[in-house]
């Protein structure tokens, strides 16, 4: 597996914060392309929080939510995790282009900041 | 562990009806019949245009004229009753006569123009003639008055060998499998010199392909597996599909009992009569005023009237055809013509016990209501229903059986639910004597507060009854659903299990014994309601779909201006009547009459007692399937052919059709379902190409994605198992192409993606519900057992 610097990582896991959270350095690539998928990501997290405290979802080491194997799911469960992970990976892609970062690295830093599972 | 009888005997024999005398004159009639027709079966035959068939009957190779049609089928009709009249005059086995008449009809090439060959006088079988031949036979004519030939058990050598049935060679993919006929022997190598290995082996059991040589057939017992023997060829009969046919709902229903016809030409001849013959045919089967008429139009079998649906029995499917009303008028929508093999059930029948001894018939009531805060009045309205059928049931022999129960139901929220995210309870752990009812009945308490929405979580209440409820074995099941709001539909965040009233419906029909549900829909003046009603009402109507009564689904639908009085007077009148057909059903049980049938109703009904009526025909032709049978004469096996509707009202279900699935195949189609969700999910979310995107749902499994995104149907895919695909449905999954997942629109495509889920969920409660299993040999592993999944549960 590709090693990366330390530097390196730092950087990416405060674009990737940016990206998500809103709060990041002050000299920040132009990212607005984002802004609404942020908004949308901002609004289904407490369906998908929950969703993950019932068991139904969880975050995989690539950034992105797969759903329980077992689990009972609704249509509209699934609609919500795949709603989702689509707008993650536009997400990581419109980070890795600004920061010239491999979209495998930003997803996996990402991956790293969630909660332990 | 439960016993289980494999393949139940499920077939009455028709046949040992006649006298001696009586024999030989009707088979001469039907020779002389046949020696006028044999001229133009002469013709037929060496024009190619007919051929013998394996069973003894001609074949149609070609298109023939409608008049030759006709002499065509008289001539099989008149020697399916020639060969049944033989049989019993020999005592022979109706399948044996078939086999040695097919076998020289076969052999003579070109048939000779001799059809006064004799059946009448019991011939000696020799090798050049057998030693019954139906009318209008080619082989020569048999000595006249010879003994009597010993039965087939020990069989004697100068029999005619018996003819090879075709072995159909399995679909692409799956295995080619094989069941033996009763009583056959397992030799270790292809010679009936070999030593034998098993000897009188029970019928039907499955084997699996091996090899085959000349007349012979090596078998393994398991897929797979080791060689366990060679049968002869004759001796086996093949099973492509693991198909089976079980009777419609069990018992008999508001529909005649199955007949079985020796010959499919039989079978299509009488569906073409007219309705006033064919009733005539179905009620000659069941001896009504005797059996001639059925004989005549080749009934070789019928259903027997009762039917143990607590054991797990299956009738192999053999052949099947698909027929729609276009060749069959008489059809109202497409059937399925099937030859089935049965068998005599060797094993003792397991009479039902508890507390409904035979001839007293018990029944359970349980209770399903909305316990939201408004159905307050609706509760005290049925306890006062109950007060007053203590007077009736105090004064009825009845009181005793008679069990009462309630379950109350809410909605999926904290301050609705009964506490700790329950949104069922049941109030009666225990059935109840109507006095211990009606003291429960003071206990229920409604919601205080409303729900955010206005649906509620009916589906599951329902199957919590259903499946939950302390039912008094043996007894009638009814659930009387009370409630005004619809279910949360499949796929709602309050209906987590996905639960839809066709699941409810099924889970229903599934237990030890099918659950009878009387569904009412009280409906508010609210704005709210308006709109809930035109939700409700498919609901609760599919819930009352319940089987053995036609017509459409039954609901009763009170409207809120004449609730809750109204209410009262109808749960008063379904009672009462429940109660009152009890009571008249253990009155006549003792002599064995038929309950009425009932009738075809209208989708609302005009009251709860009419539909309380319908309801308890039904329940009680269910209680009735559980009797332990009388001694109803058997064939010892046959194979033979019938309709899967009833042949006098074609609109009602005869026979099912099962797909016996085992798990890893069940396994299978549950993964097939989830990545067909997620690839209309991810199609609709991403708006891609639904095949494009089952290519990246697909991802790194062992089917090559490349060969998804140019497919024309899902079908043609490598995703779809070879057993799926082969299976004689209408199938809505096997046929989605991506035009028409296009052409839906978004609020049809998440019904179609909603519809699937809803199977994944009734899939895998059958996984998870050990009683469902059963092994088709008995030393199959786990692994091997099977499910009898309903074709029409297939997606």
């Amino acid at each position: 597996m590709k090693r990366r610097s330390a530097a390196h990582l730092a950087l990416a896991a405060v674009f990737v914060l940016t990206a998500f959270v809103g709060a990041g350095c002050s000299e920040k690539p132009d990212l607005t392309e984002i802004a609404p998928l942020k908004v949308r990501v901002s609004a289904r997290s407490t369906s998908l929080n929950q969703m993950k405290s019932d068991g139904l979802c969880a975050e995989n080491t690539s950034g992105m939510l797969t759903r329980s194997a077992t689990a009972r799911l609704s249509v509209e469960h699934r609609t919500l995790i795949e709603e989702e992970n689509f707008d993650r990976e536009r997400i990581f892609d419109a980070i890795s282009r600004a920061y010239s970062l491999p979209v495998a690295d930003v997803k996996s830093l990402f991956a790293e900041m969630q909660p332990a599972r | 562990m439960r016993r289980i009888i494999l393949f139940l005997v499920l077939i009455s024999g028709l046949l040992p009806v006649a006298s001696a005398s009586a024999q030989s004159g009707e088979i001469s009639a039907l020779r002389q019949a046949a020696v006028a027709r044999a001229p133009v079966i002469l013709r037929l035959k060496s024009s190619g245009l007919v051929r013998e068939g394996a069973n003894g009957l001609l074949e149609m190779t070609a298109t023939l004229t409608e008049q030759d049609t006709q002499v065509l089928q008289t001539e099989n009709r008149d020697r399916t009753a020639a060969f049944a009249l033989i049989a019993l005059k020999n005592k022979l086995p109706d399948s044996e006569v078939r086999r040695m008449f097919a076998s020289a009809a076969r052999g003579s090439t070109p048939p000779s123009p001799t059809p006064t060959a004799s059946p009448t006088t019991g011939s000696q079988p020799t090798p050049s003639a057998p030693p019954v031949s139906p009318p209008g036979s080619t082989p020569q004519a048999a000595p006249a008055t010879t003994p009597t030939p010993p039965p087939v058990a020990q069989p004697s050598p100068t029999l005619s060998p018996a003819p090879v049935p075709p072995i159909v060679p399995a679909p692409q993919g799956l295995p080619s499998k094989v069941l033996n006929r009763p009583a056959v022997t397992l030799y270790e190598s292809p010679s009936e010199a070999a030593p034998r290995l098993r000897e009188n082996l029970p019928g039907f059991s499955v084997y699996y392909v091996v090899a085959e040589s000349g007349d012979w057939m090596q078998v393994s017992a398991t897929e797979g597996g080791s060689p366990a023997g060679w049968f002869r060829a004759a001796d086996v009969l093949p099973w492509r599909h693991n198909l089976a046919v079980r009777f419609a709902h069990e018992g008999r229903g508001n529909r005649q009992p199955v007949p079985f016809f020796g010959a499919r030409t039989a079978l299509e001849s009488t569906l073409r009569l007219d309705s006033v013959e064919r009733l005539q045919i179905l009620e000659s089967a069941s001896g009504k005023p005797d059996r001639s008429v059925a004989t005549a139009a080749g009934v070789v079998a019928v259903q027997p009237a009762l039917v143990d649906r607590n054991q797990f029995y299956v009738l192999p499917i053999l052949e099947h055809q698909a027929v729609t009303p276009r060749e069959f008028p008489a059809l109202r929508g497409e059937a399925r013509l099937l030859r089935v093999a049965a068998m005599k059930q060797t094993g003792a029948s397991s009479p039902r016990s508890g507390a409904s001894a035979p001839g007293r018939p018990a029944m359970d009531i349980v209770f399903v209501m909305d316990l939201s805060s408004s159905m307050q009045p609706f509760v005290d309205e049925t306890m006062k229903a109950m007060e007053g059928l203590s007077e009736k049931l105090a004064n009825s022999s009845m009181a005793p059986s008679v069990r009462f129960g309630f379950w109350g139901y809410r909605d999926r929220s904290p301050d609705q639910d009964f506490g700790g995210g329950e949104v069922t309870k049941n109030f009666t752990p225990q059935l109840q004597t109507r006095d211990q009812f009606l003291a429960t009945l003071k206990s229920v308490d409604v919601s205080a507060s409303s729900a955010g929405d206005y649906a509620e979580a009916v589906f599951t209440g329902v199957k919590d009854a259903v499946e939950k409820s302390a039912w008094t074995q043996g007894a009638m099941r009814v659930v009387v659903l009370i409630g005004d709001a619809s279910s949360h539909p499949p796929g709602h965040e309050k209906n987590p299990q996905n639960l839809s009233a066709g699941t409810v419906r099924a889970l229903a029909n599934a237990g030890d014994r099918a659950a009878y549900i009387l569904p009412i829909y009280i409906q508010r003046d609210s704005p709210l309601a308006v709109d809930d009603v035109r939700v409700a009402q498919p609901q609760f109507q599919e819930l009352g779909r319940n089987p053995n009564v036609s017509g459409e689904g039954l609901y009763l639908q009170i409207a809120q201006s004449d609730s809750p009085a109204a209410f009262g007077t109808e749960i008063r009148g379904a009672l009462d009547q429940l109660v009152a057909r009890l009571d008249s059903a253990a009155d006549f049980e003792g002599r064995r009459q038929s309950p009425s049938s009932p009738t075809a109703s209208p989708a609302v009904a005009q009251n709860a007692a009419a539909m309380a009526d319908s309801i308890f025909s039904g329940a009680y032709l269910d209680w009735l399937a559980f009797q332990p049978a009388e001694g109803t004469p058997v064939d010892d096996s046959l194979a033979g052919w019938a309709a899967d509707k009833d042949l006098a009202a074609p609109e009602v279900q005869a026979l099912d059709v099962v797909f016996l699935i085992n798990k890893s195949q069940l396994d299978t189609l549950v993964r097939l379902l989830n990545q067909v969700i997620d690839a209309g999910v991810r199609s609709r979310v991403r708006g891609t190409n639904f095949f494009s995107s089952l290519q990246s749902v697909v991802g790194r499994t062992a089917v090559d994605p490349s060969t998804l995104s140019s497919s024309a149907a899902l079908t043609e895919t490598a995703l779809m198992p070879d057993f799926l695909r082969v299976l004689p449905y209408q199938s809505e999954l096997l046929t989605l192409s991506q035009d028409e997942w296009r052409g839906m629109s978004a609020a049809d495509q998440v019904t179609f993606l909603d519809r699937l889920n809803s199977n994944i969920q009734f899939y895998t409660d059958i996984a998870r519900d050990p009683s469902k299993w059963h092994p088709l040999n008995p030393e199959d592993n786990r692994e091997a057992h099977v499910t009898a999944l309903p074709l029409d549960r297939l997606p």
